[in-house]
């Protein structure tokens, strides 16, 4: 991996991203419509440890996202 | 000298064991309320279908007043960083709503983070000399290993008598995460170099609690955490986490509250008064949602200071910022706006070459003056200006792509023909840079957005560019070219020509 770019995982897929980049970013490179969709608020996208993240979180290299359902 | 009986000894150790000393202090009771990456988030965020707004500083100044009640003396107001950048409201007056109401809320202390220099030094020291509180960040030096002028490393407060040091942290990531040259003469050291001695330091000047306040995401704390001996609490940010329960690593606990003043953290606490340790943490849930219903109280002076500035957005958005001579319109392939666009992208960066989606270009605009709300229009989103190298054989097929979309880039410092009779994939023709022709194995800089960049609209080929930089939010950038290029007059000249 060269220093300006960085692997992360959305739902287990793994995206290659400029560095700097956020979480809609790997939404955007994993599948638009998972971003599409987390944008209208229909999913949310939850960190390793189970934590709700916002779109415009940072990132850093080997980062893990899963999208789900949001909590009522 | 007479020796004391072994059987004698024994019994006076029993006898000094078994009965206590001077009473043991009770434990101090402190309240952390913390928020983060708020963006300068002052009004509420409607709620979606039928349900209410959430968020809104007037709100969360309400809350925090309702949680110094309930511990007067013995509470603390921090921020993680990342406060200002973000909304019409916050934007147009440069932060200075936020800082308002933060001064009138009472914070003791915000971190910098990277968005901090988002509009530059001058910006920044502003903002720093209209807080009433300080702003803090070890870790960002110049040459000579100076502080940010005016920045502090940490602070020191007293609270209940109990002694507690509030370092701040900045993300290495200011680098590249905010625009080049903003940050020039400084560098982000990371944090295990500065934190160990700084620890030591507050701790000989009577620190009993460490609490560090970082920018820099909640698994940067985390590695910070089991790095670094001596932090009793992490106050984060920059990652938009929500830490509905805290989270331990080792004897640091770890707390974040998510992002646009969406939660309050309330993090209660129990301290040993002799070491400053966290004893216990009475409460396990530490966030609090910030509904904005009507029903909900508001502190009336923090909502008067965003009324203030909300008022004057009408008026701001209907100040005229630019002139067009002709119809600026959007349309498949080039178009006038689109060119107008990308050439004030590419004047921004400087880069060899700019590319825009048409679907981040969404209105047009007829011709005379230009209000600054028909451009929020006209960009609505809050792209960002992103510089990558790409090889000549990288835009090609970037513009390849270009034909299967039925056009939907607009392009700046490049002139392409393409061959629409020709298979897929073999349609560009002709592809100059810069008036040469392209060379395919040459590096160029190319601006886009940051949409673009992660491959948006199955554009992934922008990924596989390198050293890519983050720029300026798109529309600074067109506001800029139509300050300094107005009246502007743009027309199609052949940029982008498809045959037949």
């Amino acid at each position: 991996m060269s220093a300006d770019k960085m692997t992360v995982y959305v739902n287990g897929n793994a995206v290659e991203l400029h560095r700097g980049m956020k979480v809609k970013h790997a939404l955007i490179a994993c599948d638009q419509s998972l971003y599409d969709a987390a944008e209208a608020g229909e999913l949310a996208v939850r960190d390793a440890g189970g934590f709700t993240v916002g779109l415009e979180g940072s990132l850093r290299d080997g980062a893990k996202l899963y999208t789900s359902k949001p909590d009522e | 000298m007479n020796k004391i009986p072994p059987l004698l000894a024994a019994l006076l150790f029993f006898l000094a064991s078994s009965f206590p000393g001077p009473a043991a202090a009770e434990p101090v009771d402190l309240t952390v309320l913390h928020i983060n990456d708020f963006h300068g988030n002052l009004l509420p965020r409607p709620g979606k279908e039928g349900k209410p707004a959430t968020g809104g500083m007037a709100r969360i100044a309400k809350m925090v007043a309702e949680e110094r009640a309930k511990n007067p003396g013995g509470t603390l107001l921090l921020s993680a960083g990342d406060m200002f950048q973000g909304t019409p409201i916050s934007n147009l007056f440069r932060g200075k709503p936020v800082i308002e109401a933060m001064n009138r809320m009472g914070f003791d202390a915000m971190t910098v983070g990277n968005h901090e220099f988002d509009w530059g030094m001058e910006a920044f020291d502003d903002l720093r000399q209209a807080a009433a509180f300080p702003f803090l960040s070890a870790n960002i030096v110049d040459g000579q290993g100076a502080l940010l002028p005016g920045v502090k490393p940490y602070i020191l407060v007293r609270k209940k008598g109990l002694k507690i040091a509030v370092i701040g942290i900045t993300t290495p990531e200011t680098h590249y995460a905010t625009k080049p040259g903003n940050l020039r003469g400084y560098r982000v050291i990371a944090v295990e170099k500065v934190l160990p001695a700084l620890i030591a330091k507050v701790r000989q000047e009577g620190a009993g609690t460490v609490i560090v306040l970082s920018h820099m995401g909640l698994d940067e704390d985390r590695e910070t955490a089991s790095k670094v001996g001596g932090i009793d609490l992490i106050v984060g940010g920059h990652s938009h986490t929500e830490v509905k329960t805290a989270v331990a690593v080792g004897s640091t606990i770890i707390v974040q509250a998510g992002y646009y003043g969406q939660h309050l953290g309330v993090l209660k606490i129990a301290v040993d008064s002799a070491s400053g340790k966290i004893v216990r943490q009475p409460e396990r849930r530490i966030l609090r949602k910030v509904q904005s219903g009507p029903a909900d109280p508001v502190d009336e002076g923090v909502a008067a200071i965003v009324r203030k500035y909300d008022d004057q957005i009408r008026e701001e958005f209907g100040r005229t910022v630019g002139e067009t001579r002709v119809d600026l319109a959007k349309r498949p392939f080039e178009s006038n706006l689109g060119n107008l666009v990308c050439d004030a992208m590419r004047e921004a960066t400087g880069a060899d070459a700019a590319i825009q989606n048409n679907g981040g270009i969404r209105t047009a605009i007829p011709k005379g003056k230009i209000t600054l709300e028909q451009v929020y229009m006209l960009l609505p989103f809050d792209n960002n200006l992103m510089t990558l190298e790409l090889t000549g054989a990288q835009i090609a097929e970037i513009l390849e792509h270009n034909a299967k979309t039925e056009g939907m880039l607009q392009v700046s410092g490049l002139k392409v023909m393409y061959d629409m009779t020709a298979p897929e994939g073999s349609r560009v023709k002709e592809l100059t840079i810069g008036g040469k022709p392209a060379e395919r194995s040459r590096t160029y800089r190319v601006t886009t957005n940051d949409f673009l960049a992660a491959g948006g609209d199955r554009f992934g080929m922008f990924r596989e560019g390198k050293n890519a930089v983050i720029g300026d939010n798109v529309r600074d950038a067109f506001l800029d070219y139509l300050r300094k290029h107005s009246p502007v007059s743009p027309r199609t000249e052949g940029r982008i020509v498809v045959t037949p």
